[in-house]
């Protein structure tokens, strides 16, 4: 006969163990690079060839000087795309990207590849530059 | 003139507000600076110091907590402002800013309790988009709350307990930190830490490390600590592990001798690390940190302090909550059912010349519901079963005759709001 000791042991371990292979195959999922863009601002606009972005690729990092902080380019399932501020809207934090959003350790917020907070405590989502492509160009508009 | 009026008013109180008066009076210069030369930063900055050679911005924010709590075993309740918090800001130019967060526990201090006291004050210098310096009071990544302990971001009206028991958040000391983030590898994020060591005389069985902090105030500093993390978000989940070791005994090899210790950088050292896991999707929320702290000369702090120290500790908890309206179309609303299970204990293992108590191996469940009509405020229900081990009665010196049985489970049902800005 199991002893209830036994039987708690035994059950966290199972329970540990399925959730060590379900982080493990996430982990393998999602271990990408994100691959950075240098870029310069010209008249208030970034430029960024549309050469420069990978086949399969979801997002870039597009960095600038003149810029504070980078730019996250997000490639849409229909080709479009997003640039996204990569500053929290909480306390102006340095945000990390990933190929599901963008997380900040401040204070723990997090935003969806559309710039939506999906966890607070910001409150406001993230700035969200047009852009328009043209002769195999992408411009992100600054202002 | 507005400012005058207020601050002659301000100035007015009676000496005993005086702690009322510093926070009025903060708040008073926050919105005499913003008016004069700096400026609330909204999304419209956003081109901020790089484009905008003066970089002058001021940054205002603040949270805060209450609680009413009702004791089922005593059948009393209370109700505390648990805390209020400032957060000032400023940017100096684009690669350096100043944060301070300052906070009175309790609405108000005097000689029953009470707190006002700095949580952080740090220069953050940007060295790079990808990784930035902090130096002065910071807040080492270390456990979930220290560095996310905002009351609108977690479920409960009480901090993890885990996390105030065993890991002593909100943890700060003074020193410098460095943080940074991965593109190679996206999702992985870092940090390494140096600052000032505990305070051996702190360290005591009932309390762990908590009063062994020295949070800014007169810290010895020869003897040091080193903290590092790292953190990876994948997915859905968001994986940190973090460490910390360091020295306690701060004084002078002659006064350390006599007591017994071992002085120096690391000497008498603590250690504790942490794992922890958090998941988050469609709706569904699941928290899982584990910690273990040890104090391997916790039988020479005993010789020296006779404080019952432990040798070492362990805390876990795990959470999973849903966000009712996750599907309700909802996007600033959250209706969040949920669970937590926590345990610890302080005095896991014990030197020879220390007594065990199982007062302090304890263990809480609870579960309760958290409202967020908007992003910033949240309302709280919790029900908190904390069922304990039996007092060891060789700890008790003078047992008052008068004194009720000890009772090793109570249930609290608390009612509580929380805002963030």
């Amino acid at each position: 006969m199991i002893t209830r000791r036994k039987f708690v042991v035994e059950s966290c371990s199972a329970c540990l163990g399925l959730l060590a292979v379900a982080s493990g195959a996430s982990l393998l999922a999602g271990c990408a690079s994100v691959s950075e863009f240098q870029a310069t601002v010209d008249n208030n606009t970034i430029t960024v060839p549309l050469a420069s972005i990978a086949e399969g690729e979801k997002i870039k990092v597009v960095r600038a000087k003149q810029l504070a902080y980078d730019i996250l380019l997000v490639v849409g399932e229909n080709k479009d795309y997003r640039a996204l501020e990569m500053r929290c809207t909480h306390a102006n934090n340095i945000l990390s990207a990933s190929n599901t959003g963008l997380f900040c350790n401040f204070h723990g917020s997090a935003f969806n590849l559309r710039g939506e907070v999906t966890n607070g405590p910001a409150m406001s989502p993230l700035k969200n530059f047009r852009t328009t492509e043209e002769n195999n160009l992408i411009t992100i508009h600054l202002k | 003139m507005l400012f005058r009026l207020i601050l002659n008013n301000i100035f007015a109180f009676p000496s005993e507000y005086l702690f009322m008066k510093s926070i009025l009076f903060l708040a008073v210069l926050a919105f005499a600076t913003l008016e004069s030369t700096g400026q609330f930063l909204t999304p419209e900055d956003s081109l901020n110091a790089g484009l905008n050679p003066s970089g002058r911005n001021v940054i205002l924010s603040g949270y805060g907590e209450a609680k009413y709590s009702y004791d089922q075993n005593f059948q009393t309740a209370t109700f505390n402002l648990t805390r209020a918090v400032l957060f000032v800001g400023y940017q100096f130019n684009s690669k350096i800013t100043l944060f301070t967060e300052l906070e009175l526990e309790d609405a108000m201090v005097d000689g029953e309790g009470g707190e006002l006291a700095f949580e952080q004050v740090v220069l953050k210098f940007d060295l790079n988009k990808n990784s930035y310096l902090l130096a002065g009071l910071f807040i080492p990544r270390i456990g979930i709350m220290n560095e996310n302990h905002l009351p609108v971001t977690f479920n409960g009206n009480d901090r993890h307990l885990v996390e105030q028991i065993i890991i002593p958040s909100t943890w700060r000391e003074l020193g410098v930190g460095y943080y940074g983030n991965s593109n190679k590898i996206a999702g992985l994020n870092w940090s390494l830490g140096l600052m000032n060591g505990l305070n051996s005389e702190g360290i005591a069985g009932p309390t762990g490390i908590r009063e062994a902090r020295f949070q800014g105030r007169d810290a010895t500093a020869s003897n040091i600590a080193v903290t590092g993390s790292l953190l990876y978000f994948t997915g859905p989940f968001r994986f940190q592990w973090s460490g910390y070791y360091g020295g306690t005994v701060g004084l002078t090899p002659r006064a350390a001798d006599s007591l017994g210790l071992n002085s120096g950088a690391f000497g008498t050292p603590v250690g504790l690390t942490e794992f922890n896991v958090q998941y988050r999707k469609n709706g569904f929320v699941f928290k899982g940190l584990a910690t273990y702290a040890s104090i391997p000369d916790a039988e020479q702090l005993n010789t020296a302090y006779a404080s019952n120290a432990a040798q070492s500790m362990y805390g876990y908890l795990a959470e999973i909550g849903y966000d009712l309206f996750e599907k309700k179309g909802y996007p600033d609303k959250q209706l969040i059912l949920f669970v937590r299970y926590e345990g610890l204990d302080l005095m896991a293992s014990v030197p020879e010349n220390g007594i065990k108590d199982d007062l302090y191996k304890q263990n809480y469940l609870i579960s309760g519901i958290t409202f967020l009509p908007t992003r910033g405020v949240a309302l709280k229900f919790d029900w908190k079963h904390i069922t304990t081990g039996d007092p060891n009665p060789a700890l008790i010196f003078n047992p008052s005759p008068n004194a009720p049985p000890y009772e090793p489970v109570n249930n609290f049902y608390q009612l509580g709001f929380a805002y963030s800005f």
